[in-house]
């Protein structure tokens, strides 16, 4: 068990800079997820972390030693791959001891350890044979168990679960966390899809083009997003971001825009009395804190078009138009309405959050 | 009795020994939306590319406004077709692919020029129009595979996977806008994907299809309230659906099941009358997450008990797996509700959402 | 990188050390073998294209500087190899890609004894072509050659003394050239063709061009750069055509099918004019090379 410190870490690929100026901590035991689009860097940084990149400058550290200078296997840290890579004319058994075998472990532990690992994993009845014959969340089972039969103070993990279908990502993921759990061992997980940063991390680091967005615990970064960036990363739908005015009308703080007037909630009041008004602002606020009425509701309430409606079973997603702006709302299943009728919206106040226009920055 | 704009009659394809469409009926009505749903493997493809005429028909016969098209040439049946993997001529831009069924249809380019032109500004890739298509990203390739699809008028237009290499918030935009743009032109639309959401999403109905048989067509609500089998009802919402095994026996009034770890007594007369088509004592119990209850103590004697073993959080909501017995039941909650692992919990669940299914045939019960 | 931490590790310098310069020891071969065999030749060639160096004269060489090259044009015969060979060139690779395009679309499609038919199609390539000028010195054969036997059967006539007569002497070469390398183009054309994903064709069968139009939009325009390629390669070969003039006619009658090549080869190795023949040989390679320039100019433009 260790922690792992990034420190300014670059990485340049010729002109391109893949990873700018990087840092970051994995304390002891934690789980780290490292969320962002392709392109973001993700992938490099962990790569660096494993090894298998030169880090371009900056310094990465595991369990306080700085491992810059050192080959992928003298860092004590074990990686999970996308593609499973497992190798086709191995059975299970020997592609979860290959590693043991590399490290000349005795083949009496190598045995004592491929079966306690594939306990966990519940793959004890699959040890004899070929990958070819198990199927896509067997073989990564099959790889977890790989990088868990190892001893490893940093298990490293690639978007393990991008190939698996929705029932068996859904499921593995759960396994995951349980595992976690029970090893308590430092993860390093990379994986551009929220939901799995979500459940799976204890803090996540948001990336973008190679550089940090924020870093904070899920409900920080689901709650508080640091910047617009980070509000349309997380979320399905997304955070809605609408473009408006801070200012002042008849004596009172507004958002305002063709489409609507709102009032400022009462815990930005102190944030916008602060600014130079009229100021170029996109209030943020989630799908799901919003409610819909067919009829005007009090004063607050904002008038909004229907631009389309998407059942999803269980709830559906309404979509409107509020000036330039496509909203989307999470609303129940037996809610209905034509495309191009007439809504009103009531936006739940302490959930609004107000970002910069230019900078992207969370004001509030 | 009216025919629909696609009529699939016993429709069967083979390939080798290996059937990948058995015995299809299906029909697609005019200015109807239809999704075939289902995993890779299931034949939906295949079932697409017969209609389209880019494969043989084994066995059946596939009609397109009422004329027999089994013998007929891709382009003699009045088809457009959005491909997964692009299909995009790699030798022409992205508007001169757009373009391309126009013009071999010897349309003035003016003409041409103005409906590109359209549709590129719907679909936001007016901007990439002058580059080849090596220059695009998958998904401006696919978007721009979508548009010379959709630039010209065809009596019906199959999709295959037409959204799958979007990144999440473009494939949500040009779902809500190939919505829209059904609507309002009356397009007739068949549309392949393995993506439940888009197909509830969007669909007028759903045809779900395994291993190249068709389990159930319906409107999306049908689909997913009342699944007509297990394997539908699994492969229809997100988390998955919880399946029981339970013995089941009648009490005077109530239905008594009785699972690993858990005993329920309930009393419906939809369910007394499935249960009484149970062809042993045993079935499978149907329960979503979001239709189960999660409280802190017994709230009613109908209440299951159960001990937390996973809390995930996904921001809107959170799913709580509650391990009742040998059973792990997942609970889709607020993201407010808090428990902890290890934590004692009661479930509770109304009849009305309870399906019952057929041990042996998978059947829904309640049907 | 940082390299304070970084223990010095003996083996390391080394790696380090064969690291930087192996490309250069993986290259070093080929630039002895280009300069010994290639860039050394070249330059002697260049040199003695501006000497008179008369071998069966005992004048010793000397510089004369252009006279060589001022000779060639105003020789009414390199003039007349130069027509020669720009026939044989543009009808010739003309017929080879108009015949392989053909015949690698035939083959692009399924059917039978594909694999048995696209291998059958390989054995004129692999025939050296001191046998193929053989096979067609005998099948030209006035008298005993088949095809004056066919001609004779057929009752089309006498038959022709196609290889002795001015009229057929060039004709019959390039039909011999054709019939070697057409097959070459064939393969080549059909790889491209292969290339091309099938589901390219599926989109334009949807989309609803005709056949004739999938092959003016979609399948031609694809091969281009195929083609060009193809044509490069066989451009630059018949320009140098020796082997089935030499073999089939010597040239002859007269000059009436001399190549460059080989008036070329007849002033160097037969009159012993080792100036003027080099003086020869270099304006063919700027010609070769202004071609080839040219055509991979246009292969670059494609991809642009």
């Amino acid at each position: 068990m260790a922690e792992v410190v990034l420190k300014n870490v670059v990485k340049r690929y010729g002109e391109l800079e893949a990873v700018s100026n990087v840092s970051f901590e994995c304390r002891n035991g934690e789980f780290l997820v490292l969320l962002g689009p392709s392109g973001a860097g993700k992938t490099s940084t962990l790569k660096m972390i494993a090894g298998l990149e030169k880090i371009t400058s900056g310094q990465v550290f595991i369990g306080g030693r700085e491992v810059n200078g050192l080959e992928p296997r003298q860092r004590r840290v074990a990686m999970v791959f996308e593609n499973y890579a497992l190798y086709p004319h191995l059975s299970v058994f020997d592609n979860i001891a290959s590693p043991l075998k590399a490290a000349g472990v005795a083949p009496g532990d190598i045995e004592a350890r491929v079966k306690h690992v594939a306990k966990m994993l519940q793959i004890e009845q699959l040890l004899d044979r070929r990958p070819a014959h198990l199927s896509g969340g067997q073989q990564q089972r099959v790889s977890f168990g790989r990088a868990l039969a190892k001893e490893a103070d940093v298990y490293l993990m690639d978007e393990p679960l991008s190939h698996l279908d929705a029932k068996l990502r859904h499921e593995t993921r759960g396994e995951l966390k349980r595992l976690h759990g029970e090893l308590g061992t430092s993860t390093i997980y990379v994986t551009h899809d929220f939901r799995e940063a979500l459940a799976l991390a204890d803090r996540v680091v948001v990336l973008d083009k190679g550089s940090i967005q924020q870093i904070g615990t899920p409900a920080e970064v689901y709650d508080q997003p640091a910047n617009d960036f980070v509000a349309d990363l997380i979320g399905e739908p997304p955070m809605n971001l609408i473009g408006c005015v801070a200012t002042q009308l008849d004596g009172s703080l507004c958002f305002a825009s063709d489409a609507f007037s709102l009032r400022v909630p009462s815990h930005a009041v102190d944030c916008v009395r602060g600014m130079t008004l009229p100021r170029q602002v996109r209030i943020g606020i989630r799908p799901t804190h919003i409610t819909v009425e067919l009829r005007p509701a009090g004063e607050d309430s904002v008038r909004a078009e229907v631009y389309v409606l998407e059942p999803l079973g269980a709830l559906s997603i309404l979509t409107v138009k509020l000036g330039a702006d496509l909203v989307k709302i999470r609303v129940p299943e037996d809610f209905s309405a034509e495309i191009g009728d007439q809504v009103w919206l009531r936006f739940a106040e302490e959930k609004i959050r107000v970002f910069d226009a230019e900078s992207g920055h969370r004001l509030v | 009795m009216a025919m629909g704009v696609v009529v699939l009659q016993n429709v069967w394809k083979k390939y080798g020994d290996v059937e990948a469409v058995k015995n299809l009926n299906l029909e697609c009505k005019e200015g109807e939306f239809l999704a075939l749903l289902g995993p890779s493997g299931c034949g939906k493809s295949s079932t697409l590319r017969m209609i389209a005429g880019l494969e043989r028909i084994t066995l059946g016969s596939i009609f397109i406004d009422g004329r027999e098209v089994n013998a007929l040439e891709p382009r003699q049946r009045d088809i457009a077709m959005a491909f997964e993997a692009y299909a995009l001529y790699p030798h022409l831009t992205a508007y001169e692919n757009i373009a391309f069924p126009l013009r071999v249809r010897g349309m003035r380019e003016q003409e041409v020029d103005r409906r590109v032109r359209e549709i590129a500004d719907t679909l936001d890739i007016g901007n990439i129009l002058d580059r080849l298509p090596r220059h695009l990203s998958g998904g401006q390739q696919q978007r721009i595979s979508f548009a010379r699809a959709m630039v010209r008028p065809a009596r019906v237009y199959l999709m295959d996977e037409p959204l799958s290499h979007l990144d999440a918030k473009q494939r949500s935009q040009l779902r809500s806008e190939l919505k829209r743009l059904h609507r309002f032109k009356g397009l007739t639309i068949v549309f392949v994907t393995h993506d439940q959401i888009e197909a509830m999403a969007m669909a007028d109905r759903i045809a779900v299809m395994n291993l190249g048989v068709l389990q159930q067509v319906g409107t999306p609500l049908e689909v997913f309230n009342h699944p007509k089998n297990l394997f539908v009802a699994n492969f229809v919402g997100e988390p998955p659906i919880n399946l029981l095994s339970v013995t089941v026996r009648q009490e005077g009034q109530d239905i008594l099941f009785t699972g690993d770890g858990f005993m329920i007594a309930m009393r419906d007369g939809r369910l007394a009358a499935a249960a009484a088509k149970l062809s042993t004592s045993k079935g499978v119990l149907g329960i979503r997450p979001m239709h189960i209850a999660l409280h802190r103590e017994s709230v009613s004697p109908h209440s299951i008990p159960g001990n937390v073993t996973l809390y995930e959080g996904l921001g809107d909501t959170a799913v709580v797996t509650v391990q009742v017995g040998g059973n792990a039941v997942r609970v889709e909650t607020s993201p407010d509700v808090s428990v902890s692992i290890g934590e004692r919990v009661f479930l509770q669940f109304s009849a009305a959402h309870v399906h019952l299914f057929d041990q042996d045939t998978g059947e829904n019960l309640l049907h | 990188m940082n390299r304070v931490t970084a223990a010095p590790v003996k083996g390391r310098d080394f790696n380090s050390w064969i690291d930087k310069r192996l490309p250069v020891l993986f290259v070093a071969p080929v630039v002895g073998i280009l300069l010994t065999l290639a860039i050394g030749p070249l330059l002697f060639i260049f040199i003695t294209s501006f000497m008179s160096w008369e071998l069966v004269s005992a004048a010793a060489p000397q510089f004369i500087w252009f006279r060589n090259y001022l000779n060639i044009v105003l020789d009414s015969r390199f003039w007349n190899a130069m027509k020669n060979t720009l026939i044989l060139l543009v009808g010739g690779v003309g017929l080879q890609l108009v015949l392989g395009l053909i015949t690698a679309l035939l083959l692009n499609r399924e059917f039978k004894l594909k694999r048995v038919v696209t291998s059958l199609f390989l054995i004129p390539i692999t025939i050296a072509p001191v046998v193929v000028g053989f096979q067609w010195r005998v099948i030209y054969h006035e008298s005993f050659g088949p095809l004056n036997y066919i001609i004779r059967m057929l009752r089309l006539g006498n038959g022709f003394a196609w290889l002795a007569d001015t009229r057929t002497a060039l004709f019959s070469i390039l039909v011999a050239e054709v019939w070697q390398w057409t097959p070459f183009v064939t393969i080549v054309l059909l790889a491209g063709l292969q290339s091309i994903s099938p589901r390219v064709y599926e989109a334009a069968n949807v989309d609803g061009a005709t056949p004739w139009q999938v092959f003016r939009r979609v399948t031609l325009p694809l091969l281009k750069p195929t083609i060009i390629i193809v044509a490069l390669f066989r451009v630059m070969d018949v320009f140098k055509i020796f082997d089935l003039v030499f073999l089939l006619t010597g040239g002859g009658p007269g000059t009436a099918s001399e190549s460059v090549s080989l008036y070329t080869y007849i002033n160097g190795f037969r009159y012993f004019s080792m100036g003027y023949a080099t003086a020869l040989a270099v304006i063919q390679l700027l010609i070769v090379t202004i071609i080839c320039m040219n055509l991979v100019k246009m292969m670059k433009v494609r991809r642009a």
